[in-house]
C-alpha cells in the first residue's frame, strides 16, 4: 500500500516537475569493458577450467599476474579487537568500564556481548569468591 | 498532453502493482555470479560461485569457488567467512542485506532501491529522454553525511542510481542491465557500478547466471549456520 502511495505520489510530482538529469546518467561502456579485459579473459578460463587462484599460482599462470586474491570484492572489512585486546578480556578485566570501552570504540554488537560475557564471568567469580571467603570465617 | 502523461503513469501503476505482488510471493533466489573489480589503485580482484538469499532467514550466502573454495554469509552488517564448513573469519560488511538486488527484488522494492523504507524522502520527479528520474533527499539532520540520491527507471524497471556525498558531488553510479524475466521477476543479470574516488575511476562488474527461484535443492546454504566465535 505504502509502494502505491509513493507511485501515486510520483504521478503527482511528474505532472508538475520537468527539469534533466538525464545526462548523469551516462558511462562509458567500451571503457568500463576495456578496464577489465584481463579479468573477463581469467573469468572464462575459470569457468571452463574451474581453478582455484592457488591453482594457477602453481602453474605460474600469467591470469593471475596482475589479479590479487583479497576479498576486498565486497567492501568488507576486518573486525578487530579493541586495542588488539579479546573484547572478553575488556569486560573480564574492567567489568561495565570494559564492556562500555569495546561498545564506544568498536561499534559492534557481538563484540559488546563477548565483553558483556567477560564482565559476567568477572561478576560471577567474584560474588563465589566472595561467598567462599565469608563462609570460611564459619568453618 | 496531459492525458497521454496520466496514461503512462497508469500502465506504469499497473505494471508496479502487478511486480510488487508477484514477487512478494516467492521467497529465495540463487544465482551463479562473477563480480569484477578493479580499484582506482589499479589493483583487480576476480569472485565467482553461486550465491543462496532466503528472505525469511535474512542470510545472503555466497558459495564462491574462485579465487578460493569458500563461504560467505552476510547477515544484517555482518560477513561471515568459512572454509571447508570451519569458521574463519567475521568481518564488517557495509551493504546491509537489505540493500541487495535479491533482498530488494524478493520484497518488490527494487524499483526505488527500497528508499521508500528509509530515511530518505522523494524530493523531486522528471522524466528526462525517456528516464523517470526520481530525487531522494536525507532528512536535515542528516544533511551533512548523506547527500541525494537520483534513481532512474525505464519501463518500471530499475536502470541507474547515483549516490551524491553533501557537497553535491557523484560518489558512484550503478546500473542495471541485462534484465530477464524469471517466474514474473524482472531480473538484473548485470550490475555496473563506477566509483569515484580521489578524482580516479574504480569499476565493478557483477554479473548473474542460472537465476533460479525458490530453489530447494539447497537447504543447507539458504540456511547456513553462523555461530562462530
Amino acid at each position: 500500500m505504502k509502494k502505491l502511495t509513493l507511485v501515486i505520489a510520483m504521478l503527482g510530482l511528474f505532472l508538475t516537475g520537468f527539469a534533466g538529469n538525464a545526462d548523469l546518467f551516462s558511462y562509458d561502456a567500451d571503457k568500463v569493458e576495456a578496464e577489465l579485459t584481463e579479468l573477463t579473459v581469467l573469468e572464462n578460463f575459470v569457468s571452463e577450467n574451474g581453478m582455484t587462484y592457488s591453482d594457477l599460482l602453481n602453474t605460474n599462470s600469467s591470469l593471475v599476474e596482475n589479479v590479487s586474491n583479497s576479498t576486498f570484492a565486497l567492501g568488507a572489512t576486518v573486525l578487530e579487537p579493541v586495542m588488539g585486546i579479546p573484547s572478553f578480556i575488556w569486560g573480564f578485566c574492567f567489568n561495565v568500564a570494559g564492556v562500555a570501552i569495546v561498545y564506544f570504540v568498536s561499534e559492534d554488537m557481538d563484540e559488546t556481548k563477548k565483553a558483556l560475557y567477560g564482565c559476567i564471568v568477572s561478576g560471577v567469580l567474584y560474588v563465589a569468591w566472595y561467598v567462599f571467603w565469608y563462609a570460611s570465617w564459619f568453618f | 498532453m496531459r492525458n497521454q502523461h496520466i496514461k503512462i503513469f497508469g500502465t506504469l501503476l499497473l505494471f508496479l502493482t502487478t511486480q510488487w505482488v508477484i514477487s512478494q510471493q516467492y521467497y529465495r533466489i540463487s544465482a551463479d555470479f562473477s563480480i569484477k573489480t578493479k580499484n582506482n589503485d589499479t589493483s583487480q580482484q576476480l569472485v565467482m560461485g553461486t550465491v543462496y538469499f532466503d528472505k525469511l532467514n535474512g542470510k545472503l550466502v555466497y558459495d564462491n569457488f574462485f579465487p578460493e573454495r569458500e563461504t560467505w554469509v552476510i547477515q544484517d552488517t555482518n560477513l561471515y567467512k568459512f572454509k571447508e564448513g570451519v569458521f574463519q573469519s567475521r568481518e564488517h560488511s557495509p551493504f546491509p542485506v537489505e540493500t541487495s538486488v535479491f533482498s530488494l527484488l524478493l520484497n518488490g522494492s527494487i524499483v526505488n532501491f527500497g528508499l521508500e523504507d528509509s530515511f530518505f524522502t522523494l524530493q523531486d520527479v522528471e522524466v528526462d529522454e525517456g528516464l523517470l528520474i526520481s530525487t531522494w533527499i536525507p532528512p536535515d539532520h542528516l544533511a551533512e553525511s548523506f547527500g541525494k540520491i537520483l534513481i532512474s527507471n525505464i519501463g518500471g524497471t530499475l536502470d541507474g542510481i547515483i549516490f551524491f556525498n553533501p557537497e553535491e558531488e557523484i560518489l558512484s553510479k550503478q546500473f542495471f542491465r541485462e534484465y530477464v524475466n524469471i517466474e514474473g521477476i524482472d531480473f538484473p543479470g548485470e550490475v555496473i557500478q563506477i566509483s569515484y574516488i580521489n578524482g580516479e575511476e574504480a569499476y565493478q562488474v557483477i554479473t548473474y547466471k542460472n537465476v533460479v527461484i525458490d530453489e530447494k535443492d539447497h537447504e543447507s546454504f539458504y540456511d547456513f549456520p553462523v555461530d562462530g566465535p
